[in-house]
């Protein structure tokens, strides 16, 4: 589904991305694991198009996506729900979920897809009127997950969801995770450490510097002391 | 990609026209400013040329907030007026000499600015220029309906007496009024020259390039800022006043959109922010407006359409631009020595600069 | 009673019309950070489109209302093309300065072509209604008037429906928010940015029709219209569209006021003063977003 060959990306600069291969299969789960400053949200922003990489390849369901156009990425369904969930804080929590389903295809199918979406996240339909920039940081992040969920996706890359929430929200958010997992969707996650991620069946690739440095499953890295040592989370 | 060009050519100071001037260079342009009216007796080319010297100074001025100090003063004609008006009326009505009045002109601009200031200098970017355009045209709108017959109105002030410059023929008055404005371009561009490289200047620019940082470093924003407000007024103010009493005149008419597009032209075709820019700007432009003389409403047209292309295409003026050539100029001659990685890295920071982004979407921002 | 009466009439009309002018620069504003200078030169397009429309062709004010949006529409498409969208991206120059400067440019040179092709001569555009009606003793009101803040009214009220309903408006309310998440909604931003100079322009060139019979049409029929909306974007602070239509009526008002207790010529430079006060109150202007517009 998703390849990435030799992939650079810069700052100024300041190399971030150092050389990422990486794939993806069809409908397999991979868990991007690596310390804060290491390239986890600039490779999932220059897989998305948001950034362009200095050099290297990214593929998506065959077709090379590197130096296209961010919309036109999206509208291919690779949905991309980013740190920080970036909400439209003047507009209504529906007012955002609507425009997640803002590529022409996704457009027409709206209406049912934020029955469906409020089916999932009830908090939202009650908030449905509600500014976003009101919401508390869990909804933000329902709001975030929900936005995804407006797109026929053929791949999802979700950027550290349990990033600022209270331990409470964050087993919350991560049901809802393993809730999108189990419908069979190919997801990249990506994540500072184990502690969310310890029980899931997934391939997991540990980025530091830039690099790829270790690759193998979760309960492979788990065993693994030298890992632990620093990834074991809190 | 900025900081290769400061890796590679030592500073940026000199990418911006910071350099040290080339002595020789700088002593030949004066010889040939100041020996101009005599080389070239003709009065018509005086006048034009001496009005450009007054423009000179005021675009110094201007450049000194706009391009330095990155306050968005889009209200500086009516500053250079009000000290032309200041000047001509003082010395119409109370007699003043019309020496004292050059200043009086200057000191009137720099406490009319220093209130319009209060406000400005509180605001970010777009609300600052916002507010200053539009003191211009109140400015320009109150002198036009202005019927009580103080400022003449729409037809301006007649009648200013001139500096005394007693005994003297006409042309020998014309071009005493010639040489005085060049010392008044050159003194105010020893002035801006001693400024910027004394801490006061380091520390306006570090302000300008990163207001969080000179922050940090204890620069106070409003201090430095109210300063070079203040003095660019001042001497906006003294060329109003010197206009003022040269022509004998002065009227709305050196307010107003079109004046302002040709100001904003020569500034941003010179370059924004450079020591050569205002200058050379300056001179461009009333080349061109002079080659265009004829045809008064292509001019317009014309230095419009110089400004958009400019702006867009190389949106650092032509001092930057000259300089890079110049310096490309002096490695190619030098070739010799030059290994292939530095010319490649040279070619790939040059680049950076003209084309636009290779990110399609960008940040308009 | 009476002046109140008028005061209220001229204002609201007054008001109706900077908001039509300002809403499209707050648009712009947010989406683009562009204030767009050459809105000015919109007014002026439409007001010669109309008419044109109406001595060249013998057409009514409802076809200058259409010609004039759809012209200017697509010059402020031409001028995000032309003057603004190569200035994106660009490094080691502001962004918002070069862009005020080249729409600045382009405002002086459309000006200055209106000049060379139509000369300085004022031309006048019939009212679309003739007359005057009666509120109450001593107080009317022309219906120009009466149609000129129903058009403008209805054109808020249609932008305010297209901004919060339309796949599109949403798109750009979304542009102007969260650049990044909308790029990642899959929302084209270059399509948006066209859609927002094209709408804006489109509006500014409607006041412009609707100014044409008021005030004739020139060259510089753009420069007052310009200079209004630059004060009110003051007053209100470009942060949010409600805010800009808030801050033209309070202007509106306040002019029509001053215009009533001290004569016409002194409606600028009190409004003037009035604004300088508000700043040193509120920098960022009434509505504006505080941490926008602080160093």
């Amino acid at each position: 589904m998703l390849e990435t060959r030799g992939l650079h990306a810069s700052y100024g600069q300041t190399r971030v991305l150092q050389g990422i291969d990486l794939t993806v299969g069809d409908g397999e789960v991979v868990i991007v694991i690596g310390p804060n400053g290491h390239g986890k949200t600039t490779l999932l922003r220059t897989i998305s198009g948001l950034m362009a990489p200095t050099s290297g390849e990214v593929w998506f369901g065959g077709d090379r996506i590197d130096g296209k156009r961010p919309d036109l990425i999206a509208s291919d369904g690779l949905v991309h729900i980013p740190q920080g969930d970036l909400p439209f804080g003047d507009m209504t929590v529906e007012e955002n979920l609507v425009l997640g389903a803002f590529p022409a295809s996704d457009w027409a199918g709206r209406a049912q897809r934020l029955e469906h979406v409020f089916g999932i996240f009830a908090v939202l339909g009650e908030r449905r009127g509600q500014r976003a920039r009101t919401l508390s940081g869990g909804e933000r992040r329902m709001l975030a997950l929900g936005r995804g969920l407006m797109r026929e996706a053929r791949m999802l890359m979700i950027d550290e969801p349990s990033l600022g929430l209270a331990p409470v929200l964050v087993n919350e958010v991560y049901r809802h995770i393993e809730a999108i997992m189990r419908s069979g969707v190919t997801l990249l996650l990506v994540e500072e450490n184990f502690s969310h991620v310890h029980a899931f069946d997934a391939r997991v690739l540990l980025l530091e510097s830039g690099r790829i440095v270790r690759e193998g499953s979760v309960a492979e890295l788990q065993a693994d002391e030298s890992v632990m040592a620093t990834y074991l989370g809190t | 990609m900025a900081t290769v060009v400061q890796e590679t050519r030592g500073s940026v100071g000199r990418l911006m026209g910071w350099r040290s001037p080339n002595a020789f260079a700088v002593g030949a342009l004066l010889v040939a400013a100041v020996a101009l009216p005599l080389v070239w007796r003709n009065d018509y080319v005086i006048d034009v040329a001496l009005t450009a010297l007054i423009w000179m100074v005021l675009n110094q001025s201007w450049n000194l907030q706009l391009g330095i100090g990155g306050i968005w003063n889009f209200g500086q004609l009516a500053i250079f007026a009000i000290g032309g008006y200041v000047a001509g009326l003082v010395s119409l009505h109370w007699g003043i000499p019309p020496w004292l009045s050059l200043i009086m002109g200057g000191v009137a601009a720099a406490l009319v600015s220093a209130v319009i200031g209060i406000p400005v200098l509180r605001l970010r970017g777009i609300y600052a220029s916002l507010l200053t355009f539009s003191f211009g045209e109140v400015v320009r709108l109150l002198v036009i309906s202005d019927e009580s017959g103080l400022t003449g109105g729409s037809f301006g002030l007649s009648g200013i007496p001139g500096l005394a410059f007693e005994g003297l023929s006409p042309d020998a008055k014309q071009r005493a009024y010639y040489w005085l404005v060049l010392g008044l371009v050159v003194l105010t561009a020893i002035f801006i020259y001693v400024f910027i490289h004394s801490p006061l200047g380091t520390a306006l620019k570090a302000l300008r390039d990163s207001p969080a940082y000179a922050a940090s470093r204890g620069v106070s924003p409003l201090k430095m800022q109210v300063i070079t407000f203040g003095t660019s007024a001042f001497i906006a103010g003294v060329a109003g006043a010197f206009y003022a009493q040269y022509f004998g005149t002065i009227s709305p008419s050196v307010m107003g959109l079109g004046p302002l597009s040709l100001f904003v032209a020569m500034l941003v075709v010179g370059g924004l922010g450079t020591f050569w820019g205002p200058m050379l700007g300056t001179a461009v432009i009333v080349v061109v407006s002079e080659v265009l003389r004829d045809f008064e409403e292509a001019r317009l047209i014309i230095v419009g359409l110089i400004l958009l292309v400019t702006i867009v295409l190389a949106p650092r003026g032509l001092v930057p631009l000259l300089q890079e050539g110049w310096d490309r100029l002096q490695r190619w001659m030098a070739e010799d020595e030059a290994t292939e990685e530095e010319t490649t890295e040279e070619v790939a920071a040059d680049d950076e600069v003209v084309p636009s982004s290779s990110v399609p979407e960008g940040e308009g921002r | 009673m009476r002046s109140f009466v008028q005061v209220i009439v001229s204002g609201l009309v007054t008001g109706s019309i900077y908001a039509l002018m300002t809403v499209g620069m707050t648009l712009i504003y947010g989406t683009l950070r562009t204030l767009n200078m050459a809105l000015g030169a919109m007014v002026l397009v439409g007001g010669y489109v109309s008419w044109m429309l109406f001595s060249g062709l013998g057409w009514g004010p409802l076809a200058g209302l259409v010609g004039a949006a759809a012209v200017t529409f697509v010059f402020g498409v031409l001028i995000q093309q032309v003057a603004v969208r190569p200035l994106i991206g660009k490094i080691g120059v502001d962004f918002e300065m070069t862009a005020f400067i080249s729409t600045f440019a382009v405002a002086i040179v459309l000006a200055n072509v209106a000049l060379e092709i139509y000369g300085a001569r004022n031309k006048a555009v019939p009212p679309v209604i003739a007359g005057r009606l009666g509120l109450i003793e001593g107080v009317s009101v022309s219906w120009h008037s009466l149609v000129m803040a129903g058009v403008a009214i209805t054109m808020l009220v249609a932008l305010g429906i297209f901004l919060s309903k339309t796949r599109y408006g949403l798109g750009i309310s979304a542009v102007a928010q969260q650049l990044d998440a909308a790029r990642l909604m899959g929302i084209p931003v270059q399509r948006i940015y066209n859609l927002t100079m094209g709408v804006s322009s489109a509006l500014a060139g409607i006041a412009g029709v609707l100014l044409a019979s008021v005030f004739f049409v020139s060259p510089n029929a753009g420069d007052q219209p310009l200079l209004k909306a630059l004060i009110v974007a003051i007053f209100g602070g470009l942060g949010s569209v409600r805010g800009t239509i808030v801050a033209a009526y309070i202007i509106g008002l306040l002019e029509a006021l001053i215009s009533l207790y001290f004569g016409v010529k002194w409606s600028l430079p009190v409004l003037f003063v009035v604004i300088m006060i508000v700043l040193l109150i509120r920098p960022t202007g009434l509505f504006g977003k505080p941490e926008e517009a602080r160093l």
